[in-house]
């Protein structure tokens, strides 16, 4: 989209027109998913999120500095919508005691198997807390300091839940990497979706019963 | 080694996650769903600008129905007091005799007494003015003349020389010189006012003299005249302790929840107003629509969101008092709060018992300023010079969104309360 078309369209939004509305959220709509996806537990709760952030977007648009991008502003809404979320949930927080974790070796990680999809269902399958620090520190970049500010944790509980969380997820890759029966991560033709719903592990042929996989879209 | 190994997990997924290529195309129904939110909250600036004339509407029509339905007898009583003042032109005898004594007589006798006038610290002043009043008969008055003249001149207080201007008596009277209590305290300029009081000294015994005209004299041009007591200025300070029962709900208040509400107010009261502020904490419960997971609690079968939230409510209200008779006093107020909600709590239920999460919890304080209007009526029983009891319904509307659920909170209550002067106003 072009910045003046853009800066048209966030005119109409200042002005509360509904079409400017749809059509930033339609050309925004993936860059947000992107962000809540990692934070959400399910493609459900990231539209969730999604939908939470665009109507605080909208809501706060005359806030918006048009001097600055749109779309890192849009994206700050985004993840601090999800860290709200995080914390309005903290009761519900699953918090996995991973001090049983297995002790890796000094393997590498990186696998050319693993693509998108695959690593985002890695992401979604750790608990909250871990997810949200992992998202926070590996991805959006922040510090112990700053992810303790803003979850409300010390630093070394969010050191904690880092280590915890690539613990997980090296392990997971490990898994990948040597597929055993049953299990679909790495074989990238053969891929079906595990979807968690409410922490509930659904096996994919349930699921691919009644879902088609283009109409989900973001798979 | 180790932070190698975690570096390069850390760029794994940051590589394929930050940035992705392949776009999640959007959903009409999720935008639908946005789009509706979104006319919600542009509705409910419409209702909120809506509610301040409905408002201001409902406490003036509260005013002016308990003024007009208040028994006459009360609202004489506290009408200011207003001076009727005649002015005594005698130019024939036949006009005296037509006029009969009581019609003569002042609406509000006890102004034409010199002992109120005293009790009012009226200045007296002896005068001899060459003014006659006369009896109906045209006798000697038994009693000396009282002339209370509120104006500075007495040229200026009639339009009509007075009879004995030319220092004669009309025919048919008796003149009598006769000193006379004056009060000259009115501006210069203020002509309008005939001012000048000539009561006999038979007004006394309801025999006053013929009278033509007939002037009023409003009640702050007679308290300009007096000297007012300076106690009636000084601000009454008070604490009150209040609780209150009290109802919650959004929207037309058809869903609503019980909730309660204690707080200490202080109140400053001069004259009629009162002035108070303080802090009270109520436990709100509503049920609410809330969505917080959006298009998938639809999917989950979503029904309703029972709320229960912990507000600090700090007021700032003004009363008029109404009424005051004896011991009570009933007086009407409006004002705004100030909410700071410290905690709320979210218990979903959905038709499937299976789906998850039941409960949410929110332990981050939000502040809302000016987020309600209070309009209330409040009912004063005074048992001692320091205590007494109040009671006072109240209706408190939302003028922001409050919570994480943005919700337009209404409340109703009862609050009982206790109240504790902390100065008397007695006259030293």
């Amino acid at each position: 989209m072009k910045e003046e078309q853009l800066r048209q369209l966030i005119d109409g939004c200042i002005r509360q027109d509904r079409k400017s509305q749809k059509e930033v959220y339609k050309a925004f709509y993936s860059f947000a998913m992107h962000i809540c996806l990692r934070y959400a537990a399910d493609r459900d709760e990231a539209a969730g999120l999604a939908n939470e952030g665009f109507f605080k977007a909208f809501t706060k648009i005359n806030s918006y500095d048009v001097a600055r991008p749109f779309r890192t502003w849009l994206g700050r809404i985004m993840t601090n919508v999800a860290i709200d979320h995080y914390r309005a949930n903290l009761k519900m927080a699953y918090n996995e005691d991973l001090d049983q974790a297995i002790h890796l070796g000094h393997d590498e990680v990186a696998s050319a198997r693993l693509n998108y999809n695959d690593l985002l269902d890695m992401v979604q399958r750790l608990p909250r807390s871990y997810r949200t620090v992992f998202n926070l520190y590996a991805i959006d970049g922040y510090t112990h300091e700053e992810i303790g500010e803003l979850l409300d944790i010390s630093p070394g509980t969010s050191k904690s839940c880092l280590f915890k969380a690539r613990a997980k997820l090296k392990q997971w890759i490990q898994d990948s990497d040597a597929p055993a029966p049953g299990k679909t991560y790495g074989s990238a033709e053969n891929y079906l979706p595990i979807v968690a719903f409410n922490g509930a592990m659904v096996p994919p042929r349930d699921i691919m019963k009644g879902i088609d996989r283009n109409e989900t879209g973001y798979r | 080694m180790k932070r190698d190994i975690d570096k390069q997990l850390d760029d794994l997924f940051k590589n394929s996650l930050a940035e992705p290529q392949h776009k999640v195309p959007h959903r009409e129904e999720e935008w639908d769903a946005l789009a509706q939110r979104l006319d919600g909250a542009s509705g409910n600036k419409k209702i909120i600008a809506l509610w301040w004339p409905i408002s201001t509407a409902a406490v003036l029509l509260v005013a002016v129905g308990l003024w007009v339905l208040m028994p006459k007898a009360i609202k004489q009583k506290q009408q200011p007091q207003t001076a009727v003042i005649k002015k005594n032109l005698i130019e024939d005898t036949n006009d005296q005799k037509e006029s009969p004594a009581q019609a003569a007589l002042p609406v509000d006798v006890s102004n034409s007494k010199p002992q109120r006038l005293a009790a009012n610290n009226i200045n007296v002043a002896p005068r001899t003015l060459d003014r006659t009043a006369v009896n109906r008969q045209g006798a000697l008055p038994s009693q000396p003349t009282q002339v209370t003249n509120l104006l500075p001149n007495d040229a200026a207080a009639t339009d009509q020389p007075p009879a004995s201007d030319n220092g004669q008596a009309p025919v048919g009277t008796t003149v009598t010189e006769q000193p006379v209590i004056a009060a000259n305290t009115l501006p210069a300029n203020n002509t309008a006012v005939a001012a000048t009081t000539i009561v006999g000294a038979d007004s006394m015994n309801n025999n006053i003299a013929a009278t033509r005209d007939i002037a009023q004299v409003t009640a702050e041009q007679n308290k300009a005249s007096i000297k007012t007591s300076a106690s009636s200025f000084r601000p009454q300070f008070a604490l009150s302790f209040m609780g209150a029962p009290e109802v919650n709900g959004l929207g037309a208040m058809l869903n609503v929840e019980s909730g309660l509400n204690v707080g200490l107010l202080f109140s400053a009261s001069v004259n009629r107003f009162k002035l108070s502020t303080g802090a009270a904490y109520s436990i709100k419960r509503y049920g609410s629509s809330y969505d917080p997971w959006g298009y998938m609690a639809v999917a989950r079968g979503y029904s309703q969101a029972n709320v229960r939230s912990g507000i600090i409510d700090i007021p700032l209200n003004l009363d008029y008092q109404l009424y005051s008779h004896a011991q009570n006093k009933f007086s009407v107020g409006a004002g705004i709060s100030s909410y700071i909600m410290t905690s709320q709590n979210y218990q979903y239920s959905y038709i499937d018992p299976d789906f998850n999460p039941t409960e949410m919890s929110i332990g981050t304080t939000d502040r809302y300023f000016a987020s309600t209007m209070n309009l209330q009526v409040t009912y004063t029983r005074q048992l001692t010079p320091k205590f007494g009891l109040s009671f006072q319904p109240y209706f408190k509307l939302p003028l922001k969104q409050i919570g994480d659920s943005q919700s337009k909170l209404q409340t109703a209550g009862l609050a009982i309360g206790v109240n504790w002067n902390l100065n008397t106003l007695r006259k030293k």
